[in-house]
């Protein structure tokens, strides 16, 4: 059975190229976010195997809304995505919670790499 | 009627009320005072308390023999104290009021009165005589 | 990294955090929508999930993790019920116990069989056995590893990136030490290079093959050090710690303060030769001194309520065992008492408490712990409004085990009789319920009691319930004590007396006059024989002669004794008037195994044998 992923990101052109990644490497993308308000709800919804989640975005941002799905999943697999020189944030999201993180600009292989072993066996 | 419970010390038997007695202690370690007067054995732990174990033989001015391996442990309001003694003989029962043979007055044998039981001479120890000569020792000895 | 200290602080907050726990769900038990009690519930599941994560201690966050996991359906239906609340009490036990493995430096016990459910925590002891085996009797052995991680250099954020490798290694055992540590990381002074000190029972093949998944690592090493296998032993046990108020600790500064202005005026005083000031600033100094040991003792004090606070879920426990339903009212939990008080009074708490409810509460009732102050003494009532001690029944048991004669039986005052329920052995375990039954453990609550030189009263009136209270000081006189033998007693030295203890060879005994002395650091001492000051025979010749250095009559002498026994802290009794006035030796202590132990005072000893 294919892998289930959300994709939390507030720009239409990284969803896709993420989209496009993930469809290319046999996953199924179960809804797209662009806010986390909306992805905590998405998340609730279809209870994916992954999340890729943007840090900085409107509405809530990233750690916030990986917090509260960990707060009800605390399985929840949450991938930070962040651009270069945001590394302490994304130290904040390891810290709550996060499993991994992906850096933009990325390569296919990469996330693909940071995903598998995340969801790895 | 009163309950006693006799015990000797040297030829002499002396006695005790019941009432005045709150334990007899059996196979007790009586741990010796580093540094104390002879009448005073040693002490013994009691329910969780130092209780100092007094050799009435040696109190009284008997020769010492052998101790009896059981202790009597007084009521608080009598010591705490425990009294080693020579041997411990069966309890009596006794109606006092027919039995007492003398009252005694005399200061220094801490005998309150002698009763003839069965032609024999029961001594009532006296507690507040033996009290008054312990309190002198421990505090002579102490200067 | 100090691991030691963190982890100790670790495990108080932790500990802490388990205690609440506890507190809030029986409470919550009695309003199953208490939604702030399930909240607060979450929180701390969580933040022990967290902050056990962060040590790397695995089953202690896995199992927090997993009661976080039920709190939180708790929280989504807005209640909770009995059977989630058992679970969660046998959860927080089997923490406790895991706080304990990582405390005594344990492999973490075996987590599986609570979380499979296959756990049965429908009944639960009141004594809290261990309900799951230590894992090392089954689990391999976990090693301490040392792993050497590079990172490649053309990964990006290497802090970020170091984190995540760390919490990949906690999956594999408990990582024990980071260099950097996790706060270098973060604070963004993040090399390309990790050490990590990992407790392991995975192989080194096993882990190289988990991190190859990681293409942003150039190098996986396991470099031997030394060192490694030694860092263990520099984990300390955990050292008992209080919580000390700011204010108190203000005072002490303070104190300190003007302490070493007293010193200042002293050696001014002392320099001019002013009697008149110096005269003055000792009395300065001793009013200083006083007041820094009144704080010192005030540290020890502690409210009562640090054991009170386990009582409410013992009586839920029991009642959930006894199917009786007791309210248990706590007053008064806020006096203070020395801790050491506070320490042994636990386990005699507890005793009272399920007597009270085993035995006196018939279906359901109150049990009400009340303590106040009287002066120097602090009074601890435990009193029961249940069926009260039958005292015909007691007196029954007493004749039954000859604690009373038949005469003693007919005569003996009803208060009298009650107490007989302290005796050893008035009660035993098999027919607790069968009779009156009150005694179990009531012996033990009573020498407990005494030992702290306190006193136990039992009250009762037939029907109406029974009160038990506990006459306690306020705190006790607690002596650090050097222990010594001498002809075949156990004699013990208040610290504060022994300048120092030496063993040295006979030879190094020297003959002043008719006084033998020794030369101790560059002095003469004169010689004192314990033996012969208590007036014992000589004993037999040693190889090294046991010295203890002291002062008597402000003269440095050498006092021989047969062995160094060690040192502890110890409770002083006075031995009971009149024999608190023996010169020399006014009491004593009755160690854990039952022997006396007397406090010596050698230069009263001295004294009374010139005198």
């Amino acid at each position: 059975m294919a892998k289930r992923v959300l994709i939390v990101d507030d720009a239409l052109f990284m969803r896709t190229l993420l989209r496009d990644i993930f469809t290319a490497a046999g996953w199924e993308v179960v809804a797209e976010a662009e806010n986390g308000l909306q992805a905590i709800e998405d998340y609730n919804r279809h209870q994916p195997d992954l999340v890729t989640m943007d840090i900085v975005m409107p509405e809530l941002g990233g750690i916030d809304a990986m917090q509260r799905i960990l707060g009800t999943d605390a399985e929840a697999k949450v991938v930070m995505c962040s651009a270069l020189g945001q590394e302490s944030m994304v130290m904040e999201a390891i810290q709550a919670g996060a499993k991994d993180f992906i850096v933009k600009p990325f390569q296919d292989s990469q996330v693909l790499e940071i995903v598998e072993r995340v969801c790895g066996d | 009627m009163n309950q006693l419970l006799p015990f000797k010390l040297g030829e002499e038997t002396y006695a005790l009320e019941l009432t005045e007695i709150q334990e007899v202690v059996e196979n007790r370690s009586v741990y010796p005072l580093p540094s104390a007067p002879d009448m005073v054995a040693g002490a013994i732990g009691f329910h969780g308390r130092i209780i100092p174990v007094v050799d009435l033989s040696i109190l009284l001015g008997f020769p010492t023999g052998p101790r009896s391996e059981r202790l009597i442990v007084l009521t608080d309001d009598n010591g705490p104290v425990a009294l080693a003694v020579d041997r411990l003989l069966p309890v009596l029962n006794v109606d006092l009021l027919q039995g007492i043979l003398t009252q005694s007055n005399s200061e220094a044998d801490c005998i309150r009165a002698v009763l003839n039981w069965q032609e024999e001479m029961i001594s009532l120890l006296d507690l507040a005589q033996l009290q008054k000569t312990v309190e002198q020792l421990c505090s002579k000895t102490g200067g | 990294m100090d691991f030691s200290k963190y982890r100790d602080m670790f495990l108080n907050e932790a500990a802490e955090h388990l205690q609440q726990m506890v507190e809030t769900l029986v409470a919550v038990e009695k309003q199953p929508t208490d939604r702030d009690g399930i909240a607060a519930l979450f929180r701390q599941a969580h933040s022990i999930k967290g902050m056990a994560a962060t040590m790397g201690y695995e089953a202690t966050a896995r199992l927090a993790h997993n009661l976080e996991d039920s709190l939180d359906i708790c929280r989504q239906q807005d209640s909770i019920d009995t059977a989630q609340i058992d679970r969660l009490l046998a959860g927080i036990d089997l923490l406790e116990g895991l706080l304990e493995d990582i405390s005594a430096e344990r492999p973490e016990r075996d987590i599986d069989a609570f979380i499979s459910g296959t756990l049965d925590v429908s009944i639960l002891e009141l004594d809290r056995p261990e309900i799951i085996p230590h894992a090392d009797k089954t689990a391999p052995v976990a090693e301490e590893m040392l792993i050497e991680l590079r990172l490649d250099e053309k990964a990006a954020a290497a802090g970020p990136r170091l984190l995540v490798l760390i919490r990949q290694l906690a999956n594999f055992g408990a990582v024990l030490k980071t260099s950097p540590t996790e706060a270098q990381i973060l604070q963004g002074g993040a090399p390309r290079k990790l050490r990590v000190w990992l407790q392991t029972d995975q192989s080194r093949e096993q882990l190289q093959q988990q991190l190859r998944k990681y293409s942003e690592l150039s190098d996986v090493l396991f470099p031997d050090e030394k060192q490694v296998s030694t860092r263990q032993k520099k984990i300390s046990q955990i050292a008992p710690t209080v919580r000390v108020s700011t204010d108190l600790l203000d005072h002490f500064i303070n104190l300190t303060g003007e302490l070493i202005t007293n010193r200042y005026s002293l050696q001014t005083a002392a320099g001019e030769q002013n009697w008149q000031n110096l005269h003055e600033g000792l009395g300065q100094l001793t009013r200083l001194v006083k007041n820094l040991q009144h704080q010192v003792l005030q540290v020890r004090m502690m409210p009562l309520s640090s054991v009170t606070g386990r009582l409410p879920r013992a009586v839920r426990d029991l009642c959930r065992s006894s199917g009786k339903e007791v309210q248990l009212k706590i007053d008064g939990s806020e006096i203070e008492l020395d801790r050491a008080i506070l320490e042994e009074l636990t386990d005699p708490l507890l005793h009272m408490l399920r007597n009270a409810v085993d035995h006196g509460i018939e279906q359901r009732g109150t049990v009400q712990i009340k303590a106040w102050r009287e002066r120097d003494q602090v009074l601890i009532q435990v009193a029961d409004d249940g069926c009260g001690i039958d005292p015909e029944k007691i007196r029954q048991r007493a004749l039954e085990r000859d604690l009373l004669s038949p005469a003693q039986a007919e005569t003996i005052r009803n208060y009298d009789l009650l107490q007989l329920i302290c005796s050893p052995g008035f009660s035993t375990a098999g027919e607790i319920s069968a009779t009156s039954g009150r005694g179990v453990g009531m012996d033990v609550v009573k020498t407990a009691v005494e030992r702290l030189g306190g006193v136990l009263l039992i009250d009762s009136t037939l029907g109406e319930g029974a009160k038990i209270t506990m006459k306690l000081p306020l705190s006790v006189a607690i002596i650090r004590v050097l222990m010594l033998d001498c002809a075949g007693m156990l004699l013990a030295m208040p610290i504060p007396r022994v300048l120092q203890t030496i063993e040295i060879p006979p030879e190094e005994v020297q003959t002043s006059g008719k006084q033998l002395v020794i030369s101790h650091q560059g002095e003469l001492l004169p010689l004192l024989s314990l033996r012969k000051i208590l007036k014992r025979p000589k004993g037999p010749k040693l190889k090294l002669l046991p010295l203890v250095i002291t002062e008597v009559l402000g003269r440095k002498v050498g006092l021989v004794v047969d062995r160094l026994v060690g040192q502890r802290e110890v409770f002083i009794q006075s031995f009971p008037a009149p024999f608190d006035r023996l010169r020399g030796c006014s009491g004593g202590t009755i160690l854990g195994d039952g022997r006396l132990m007397f406090v010596f005072d050698l230069q009263s000893l001295l004294e009374k044998r010139r005198g």
